[in-house]
């Protein structure tokens, strides 16, 4: 396509490829910077580095704040993405393998928490919460991280499962296998991959959360992105970029997994 | 099929709805209720006529021609003593300044005068007007038979910079208070910037992902996937470091001599447009992509061969094509723009912040009312946006020559 619209080589084709490639640096340059300046050993966010220290990371991971906000963090993102795969894989099943009314609707509707503006879901949660007595509560907030995980975990379940080839569970079924040992046996190995992926999609949302967590969580709750959030508008210290760099490994590893997941889905011959 | 199958196929179909009645009774619960429940609180407050209910009926009964009666002046004499002692009045005073600002502290003064006072047995209006000489205005208990009405348009006027004047005309607020109007369309401008910006940086780079050979296209898919998986807050802590003054983009423009001084590029309209282009972009890339990736060299292979110059190739048969893509990533990114909080609050100024933020910044004062309202405004203005793309797409499909 590129060589029938601009020719096979030439200044139109050339400025095409320089172009995306200083489109993919400013996507990610940015990210990388904030590294080098992490290891840093003087305590202002400028070039040239004074030097070799770990001294922000030991800030970071020594700090009770970070520690007691990283648990938080932890708490929150494994229950919501467990809630959301409790919930989210039953119905992406029922989506795929029944013929049922209203279909495109129960999708949109369950795709509908990611248009919402997060301020309007966190308000609408706020006003909710606080008639349950939930708000500034752990629970609270796994509660409203759910309703963000959730569509990721229907979506990409129900569509790796709108492949499958259900004869496969038939077969199963008929030398004599029980619905649980079908589940079991069949349909989750060869589902596994897409339930790792929307698994993974709704931990690192609730891992990344800011805005519910404003309104929804009180001093007792306050999760990474909440104390990251307030660093950053009042004292930006280099232990953020320390902190930032460990996010970054964390959510590459995260991406890494996901990656090879969908390869999985991609590749699999269901 | 075998009539097995036939015979169970509506037991099936109800086995299909039971395995989705946990997650749509959730979302019913945590998502639809809480949305209803924003557009309902920006139009329903109950505040006054829960604490004064007896007041509430007497008004709704009042004429409004003169004065009301000593029996109403009583009422609400004892029902001010009522909500000072369970401490409500606060409250109440705050729904009612918001109604009519030149009414603020009306009904907390009044209690503590008649706290001091004690109630008298008879003349209770003479006694609340010495307290108050608002309390002899007929327009002041026009006010309050307004706020004793649980359905109001106060919240969502005061969103539009809107008011209702003490006779209950609408008329518009002076242009030192008219703040929200101004705030949307910032909203809306900001936005569309952004929108336009991730347009012209992410198609080529949708294009050249398409049309690369795999192994590339595996790398600029990871390259694009990255900041979409690492966290906002990352992000943005990596463009306060490069956009300071301190930092390498004003460092390196000082060396090579274009600027003299360093440029305020932080906590300015430039970062908030910088930051956001960068966090948005994938979302414009990735459904361009998704698009763009189906369309076959034939159809342009056809049109070149039949004489037609490659830029018109690309006009007339290559870029009606990818349109769908384009309009998903431009409704996408303008519609997720739209709600920015996290982005203007931390690298933009105080005159960048957009609806979201007055959002949050109303419920922090408990202004509930008016934080429901302008939650309302940006629900529907997205709902709109989306709308809005749905029909073009569906005229643009209509539109297009079936294949």
């Amino acid at each position: 396509m590129i060589e029938l619209l601009l020719g096979e080589r030439g200044w139109g084709r050339r400025m095409l490829f320089l172009g995306c490639a200083l489109v993919l640096a400013f996507l990610v340059l940015p990210l990388l910077v904030i590294v080098p300046l992490s290891f840093n050993s003087g305590s202002f966010l400028v070039f040239p580095l004074e030097g070799f220290s770990l001294r922000w990371y030991e800030t970071i991971l020594t700090d009770p704040r970070w520690l007691s906000a990283g648990k938080n963090s932890l708490i929150v993102g494994l229950s919501a993405t467990a809630a959301s795969l409790a919930i989210g894989v039953p119905m992406a099943m029922a989506l795929s393998f029944y013929v049922l009314p209203g279909r495109a609707f129960l999708g949109l509707f369950a795709g509908a928490p990611l248009v919402v503006p997060p301020v309007i879901l966190a308000i609408g949660l706020f006003f909710l919460m606080s008639s349950l007595q939930l708000t500034y509560s752990l629970p609270g907030l796994i509660i409203a991280h759910t309703v963000l995980g959730l569509p990721f975990v229907v979506i990409t379940v129900s569509a790796a499962l709108s492949g499958f080839d259900r004869t496969l569970l038939k077969a199963a079924a008929s030398l004599g296998a029980s619905p649980m040992r079908v589940f079991r046996t069949v349909l989750l190995p060869l589902t596994w991959p897409a339930i790792t992926t929307g698994g993974l999609l709704a931990f690192i949302t609730s891992f990344d959360e800011v805005v519910l967590v404003i309104f929804l969580g009180g001093p007792g709750q306050r999760t990474l992105p909440r104390e990251m959030f307030d660093s950053l508008r009042e004292s930006f210290s280099p232990s953020i970029l320390a902190l930032a760099t460990l996010l970054t490994l964390v959510s590459t590893a995260l991406m890494l997994i996901s990656l090879r997941a969908r390869a999985r889905i991609e590749g699999a011959s269901y | 099929m075998s009539s097995g199958d036939a015979a169970s196929g509506a037991a099936r179909r109800l086995g299909g709805y039971w395995l989705s009645i946990p997650a749509l009774l959730f979302l019913t619960v945590f998502f639809l209720v809480p949305l209803l429940s924003v557009l309902l609180a920006a139009v329903f407050d109950q505040r006054f006529s829960s604490q004064f209910e007896q007041t509430t009926r007497l008004l709704q009964a009042w004429s409004g021609e003169q004065l009301p009666d000593e029996e109403t002046y009583r009422t609400i004499a004892g029902e001010l003593l009522a909500a000072r002692g369970n401490k409500t009045i606060a409250n109440v005073d705050r729904r009612l300044a918001q109604e009519e600002a030149s009414l603020q502290g009306l009904l907390t003064s009044s209690a503590r005068g008649l706290a001091n006072d004690g109630l008298p047995s008879s003349g209770v209006r003479e006694a609340l007007i010495a307290i108050d000489l608002r309390w002899q205005d007929t327009r002041t208990w026009k006010v309050l038979r307004r706020v004793s009405d649980d359905l109001t348009p106060t919240y969502l006027l005061a969103a539009l910079d809107l008011r209702r004047n003490a006779d209950g005309g609408i008329e518009t607020a002076p242009p030192e208070q008219a703040i929200y109007v101004p705030i949307l369309v910032r909203s809306l401008v900001i936005s569309l910037v952004v929108t336009l910006a991730t347009l012209v940086l992410g198609a080529p780079v949708a294009f050249v992902m398409a049309n690369v050979r795999p192994g590339w296209r595996g790398i600029l898919f990871v390259l694009v996937q990255i900041p979409f998986w690492t966290s906002i807050l990352v992000r943005l802590a990596a463009w306060i470091v490069l956009l300071q003054n301190q930092g390498p983009i004003n460092q390196a423009l000082m060396t090579i001599g274009l600027i003299d001084a360093p440029v305020a590029m932080m906590y300015n309209r430039i970062a908030v447009y910088i930051a956001m282009t960068h966090v948005q972009l994938p979302l414009m890339i990735l459904p361009i992509y998704s698009v763009i990736q189906n369309i076959k060299t034939n159809y342009v292979r056809a049109a070149l061969s039949l004489g037609a110059s490659p830029l018109r190739a690309f006009i007339t048969v290559y870029l009606p094509l990818a349109a769908p893509g384009i309009g998903a990533g431009v409704v996408l990114v303008f519609i997720s723009s739209l709600g920015y909080y996290i982005t203007p609050a931390i690298v933009g100024g105080a005159g960048d912040q957009m609806l979201s933020y007055f959002v949050q910044f109303h419920l922090d004062k408990l202004n509930n009312g008016l934080a429901a309202a302008l939650a309302s405004i940006l629900i529907l203005s997205t709902g709109l946006v989306f709308l809005g793309g749905r029909i073009a797409s569906r005229l643009g499909s209509a539109a297009r020559p079936t294949r």
